[in-house]
């Protein structure tokens, strides 16, 4: 190879460098509403441990959007990223998202929403987090879901009615099982005695934990975990504990867990949304969800359509708008009146006590 | 007295299960001279297996164990012929090895994400309720099984590598693959056999953890780190010392979190592994160079 070619060669380098460069910088970011389009971000947990709620949360919004597309000439698109279940993975996924502008963000999880929120705050973007934390529910972070509160007020008040007199806690180490555990404590802490145990949300086996929980002699056992790992506690309490009364969060009605606990699977209460399917509204979601994707909606599907019923009423709004059209809505949703109340759709009123016998 | 028991136990149980990944990483590694991270996903790919014989395709529960450790033999056979046989006849180096290593781990495990969903699957044939009281602690017949099992392949290794053609041939290679192969021994043979039993036992573990902790994609590699650390806690390269760091392992972790709060447990397994590392690197049955 020549001088000459050489000096063409790196001249050709230089310009591509310079021109990726250039490009990169002068990019600027589409506008939420293009082509007709507004664009929604949806950054779920479609692998890792909270994968199935994810995954029916995207399916009631795929429906959702779907209708909304069949009736109006502005389309939602619907951009969606894996949060992976891992905050750091979702800051990632809201980067990319980001570079779409969309008008609205949409997640899951406590530890991921926590973790959105400083930029979320930043960028001024309206975000609804199905979340149970409650630091959640600030800024431009909207809370739709049952709260830590809504999950153990009517557990509290059954546990100190029984007048069980000690209870062992088994929660999940993260922001979600932190969050049960302060709303708990602090309900009942005076007059039961508490013996908890954090586990790693890693963690398959339990057993010691549990050994140390029965060590103490507890009247009764609260649970709070997610998923399969959830139905893997209650077997491993059964097989050292026997028959003791069980209380969980209310993912234990989901059917991963049952299938995990396998015959371990009964004397379990937990709090959960009164969902009513004689109610007309969610008589023809759930029909309509089943034609779709040949299962029966989840209380994460349900949520996330009560969020999207929520935002079409404000999604002609501008992103400095937005925000205020949502505090003030107000709208009929799947589970009875929507409207938010201190930056939280509340289901306070909707909570009822349900057994697995 | 049944919190002692107990926890013996569950020490017992957990330092089983890191054995069985222990023991055929440390055979590999005895051998071959280097660090087959894929084992862990060898170990994930029969546990999948099991799950689509027996819960998916509906096989007899007994013929899908029977077909699922062939499986596993092929997996380590042809891991070992495509991947590794290439870079040792191209003279590559350990660290070579070690990469090629963690990028098998990685696509198989992405593999199995793809074919059956990042959700944890069941395995539901042995779901006892109840198990058996002993002192006052409690262990189910699987449980019995996963430490019965070890014990026995603790044993027939022992066996094999002491008494056996090929197991004599293994230590020739390991201990020096030129001299055993000026005296007949093809070592590429060996390493062939050393691929395909340590896959064999990848099988047994892979089968055994999904039956008592259920099945997630991750599931060999979250193994492999336990194993890893026994391995290098009871000394790496030697079988015996493997299964020795194993149990040694699931009882400092079980006692370590009967003192301290449960969420403890993987720092604990660590801070044992950096004290051997600093005071005693070649473990407890290694020998120091």
């Amino acid at each position: 190879m020549n001088k000459t070619t050489k000096t063409i060669l790196w001249l050709m380098v230089a310009i591509i460098i310079i021109g990726g460069i250039w490009y990169g910088v002068s990019r600027k970011p589409t506008t939420s509403t293009i082509n007709g389009f507004i664009k929604i971000g949806a950054i779920l947990p479609l692998t890792g441990d909270f994968a199935e709620y994810g995954k029916d949360e995207l399916s009631a919004l795929e429906l959702f959007v779907e209708e909304w597309n069949s009736k109006n000439n502005v389309k939602i698109k619907l951009l969606v990223e894996d949060s992976r279940t891992d905050p750091k993975e979702a800051i990632s996924a809201l980067n990319r998202l980001l570079l779409e502008n969309p008008k609205v963000f949409l997640t899951v999880g406590s530890s991921i929403s926590l973790s959105l929120q400083p930029i979320i705050n930043e960028k001024q973007i309206p975000t609804i987090a199905v979340a149970v934390n409650p630091d959640i529910a600030k800024g431009f972070m909207i809370q739709n879901n049952p709260t830590a509160d809504d999950y153990v007020n009517l557990v509290a008040q059954e546990i100190l009615k029984k007048n069980f007199k000690k209870i062992g806690l088994i929660l999940r180490n993260d922001d979600f099982g932190k969050a049960i555990r302060e709303s708990l404590t602090e309900k009942i802490k005076n007059k039961v005695e508490i013996i908890e145990e954090l586990v790693s949300t890693e963690e398959f086996d339990f057993r010691t934990p549990v050994t140390k929980i029965k060590s103490k002699n507890p009247d009764v056992v609260f649970v709070s975990h997610v998923s399969k790992k959830l139905g893997l506690i209650i077997f491993q309490i059964r097989n050292l504990m026997g028959n003791i009364p069980i209380y969980a969060n209310l993912e234990v009605s989901y059917p991963e867990v049952k299938e995990a606990a396998g015959a371990s699977y009964y004397n379990i209460k937990y709090s959960d949304l009164n969902i009513d399917y004689n109610q007309p509204d969610l008589k023809t979601f759930k029909e309509k969800y089943v034609l779709k994707f040949n299962k029966e909606p989840s209380l994460d599907s349900i949520l996330a359509y009560n969020e999207m019923l929520i935002l079409s009423n404000c999604l002609s709004y501008e992103k400095g708008d937005l925000l205020n059209c949502l505090l003030k809505t107000s709208v009929n949703g799947l589970t009875g009146p929507l409207s938010i109340l201190n930056n939280r759709i509340d289901y306070s009123e909707s909570m009822v006590m349900k057994e697995i016998k | 007295m049944f919190v002692l028991s107990q926890i013996f136990i569950n020490g017992l149980i957990a330092g089983a299960i890191y054995a069985l990944v222990a023991s055929g990483f440390s055979l590999i590694y005895y051998i071959c001279k280097f660090v087959h991270f894929a084992h862990g996903a060898v170990i994930t790919l029969a546990a999948y297996f099991l799950f689509f014989l027996f819960s998916i395709s509906g096989l007899n529960f007994w013929l899908s164990i029977i077909f699922t450790l062939f499986f596993s033999v092929l997996v380590g056979w042809l891991i070992n012929k495509i991947v590794y046989e290439k870079f040792r006849k191209r003279k590559a180096n350990s660290t070579i090895f070690l990469i090629a290593s963690f990028a098998l781990l990685i696509l198989l495990e992405s593999l199995i994400l793809i074919l059956f969903g990042p959700d944890i699957k069941t395995i539901s044939y042995i779901k006892i309720l109840k198990g058996f009281e002993f002192l006052g602690a409690i262990i189910t017949p699987l449980q019995i099984v996963i430490v019965g099992i070890s014990i026995f392949l603790l044993i027939f290794l022992w066996f094999f590598m002491k008494k056996t053609k090929i197991g004599k041939a293994m230590r020739a290679v390991a201990d020096n693959k030129d001299v055993a192969e000026i005296v007949g021994i093809s070592s590429e043979k060996i390493y062939s056999w050393a691929f395909s039993i340590s896959s064999l036992i990848a099988g047994v573990a892979g089968i055994l953890v999904g039956l008592e902790q259920n099945l997630e994609p991750m599931m060999g590699g979250n193994l492999m780190i336990k194993g890893f650390t026994s391995a290098i806690i009871g000394g790496i390269g030697s079988v015996p010392g493997a299964i020795l760091g194993s149990f040694f392992l699931g009882f400092a972790e079980n006692f370590g979190i009967w003192f301290l709060p449960s969420g403890y447990k993987d720092a604990i397994a660590f801070i044992i592994l950096f004290i051997f590392l600093l005071f005693r690197p070649q473990g407890i049955l290694g020998v120091k160079k």
